[in-house]
């Protein structure tokens, strides 16, 4: 199958840093989000959810496949599972138990896993499982480098100016991470490999890209 | 939605409701059906439907513009889950420019205000 080594690289690369001790979780810790957001399929409670009219009104406790804490599990299932009916009021119900470092570094992996899944099952090819945990502790780095933009954490706090594609030269989307950088570097270590707004090598027009990107959005309910 | 931008810059007029299923005229991008039903059955089908979407892709695309058509389906698949997940906002700029845009495709339905108002 003719699957660009700059794709397989990249994921490579992504599981041994999520294996690795990360800002505020450990190796064994971020593996285990992988495996949790992959087994978000076959949960009871996320499908009941999914099914609902509102996944507001089903209450009840996740099949979970590790021993992460509770609420690390609603994160990780809700978003892999059914991200497009997220609200802040879910988000607000999260804290303050969650610091919002810990949120952004599990988004990233989950953002980052679903990305390599995705690819795999499109692609017909068998799920990575995650490398060998390395030992090590979180750095615990905090950025203050951040700024409330009207999401419902800070994002990245940079000095934007247009770019030639009519957005700005850091779009926000760029920036939701911020709190925590290095899950930045590992997400878009990712994306990158997966679509940019230039310098795309894939065999696709730009307008099919932008096609799929939009229907893809859109079945995720994503307003950005 | 680039679509809109790309559109713009090579003066072509893409029919954007059918992304999100408010208009069932073509969109008018080649190969458009096989591709949305790639990316379809890739976020929220079964192994079969999948693989039949792939088998047909690269049977009317070739194997390299399929897998990379899967490339594209996966990486938003998991940008959607970062923008959701942070109730992440527009850029001004963009917000300023996408008013019509997000009407005709009803995107504004997907907004943190509705998606408050509906699920609370």
């Amino acid at each position: 199958m003719l699957i660009r080594k700059s794709i397989s690289d990249a994921h490579h690369t992504a599981l041994e840093e999520i294996a690795g001790p990360g800002t505020w979780l450990d190796g064994k810790t971020r593996n285990q989000v992988i495996l949790e957001s992959r087994h978000s399929k076959d949960c009871a409670l996320c499908q009941s959810r999914k099914n609902a009219l509102s996944p507001y009104a089903i209450d009840g406790l996740h099949d979970a496949v590790s021993d992460l804490p509770t609420d690390y599990i609603e994160v990780i299932h809700r978003i892999s599972s059914d991200s497009g009916r997220l609200t802040q009021s879910w988000f607000n119900r999260l804290r303050p138990e969650m610091p919002a470092e810990v949120y952004i570094e599990l988004l990233g992996i989950i953002a980052c896993g679903v990305i390599m899944d995705t690819f795999a099952e499109g692609t017909g090819q068998e799920l990575s499982p995650p490398l060998k945990a390395r030992q090590g502790e979180p750095s615990r780095i905090t950025n203050p480098n951040v700024i409330d933009a009207g999401a419902w954490l800070p994002i990245l706090d940079v000095k934007n100016v247009p770019s030639n594609t009519g957005l700005p030269s850091t779009p926000n989307i760029a920036r939701a991470l911020g709190l925590v950088p290095t899950a930045i570097d590992l997400f878009f270590k990712v994306m990158r490999k997966h679509y940019s707004l230039s310098d795309m090598e894939f065999d696709l027009s730009r307008g099919q890209t932008e096609m799929l990107a939009a229907r893809v959005s859109s079945l995720n309910q994503c307003f950005y | 939605m680039l679509l809109r931008r790309s559109g713009d810059r090579t003066q072509t007029s893409f029919n954007l409701g059918k992304l999100t299923n408010t208009s069932s005229l073509d969109i008018g991008i080649a190969n458009e059906a096989t591709l949305l039903t790639l990316a379809d059955a890739i976020v929220t089908g079964s192994k079969t439907m999948i693989q039949t979407a792939r088998e047909n892709a690269f049977s009317e695309l070739g194997e390299q513009a399929s897998l990379d058509a899967v490339a594209v389906i996966a990486g938003f698949n998991g940008i959607t889950k970062v923008a959701n997940g942070t109730g992440l906002p527009l850029d001004p700029e963009t917000h300023n420019s996408t008013v019509a845009m997000r009407t005709e495709t009803s995107i504004d339905q997907y907004s943190e205000s509705n998606k408050l108002q509906t699920w609370g």
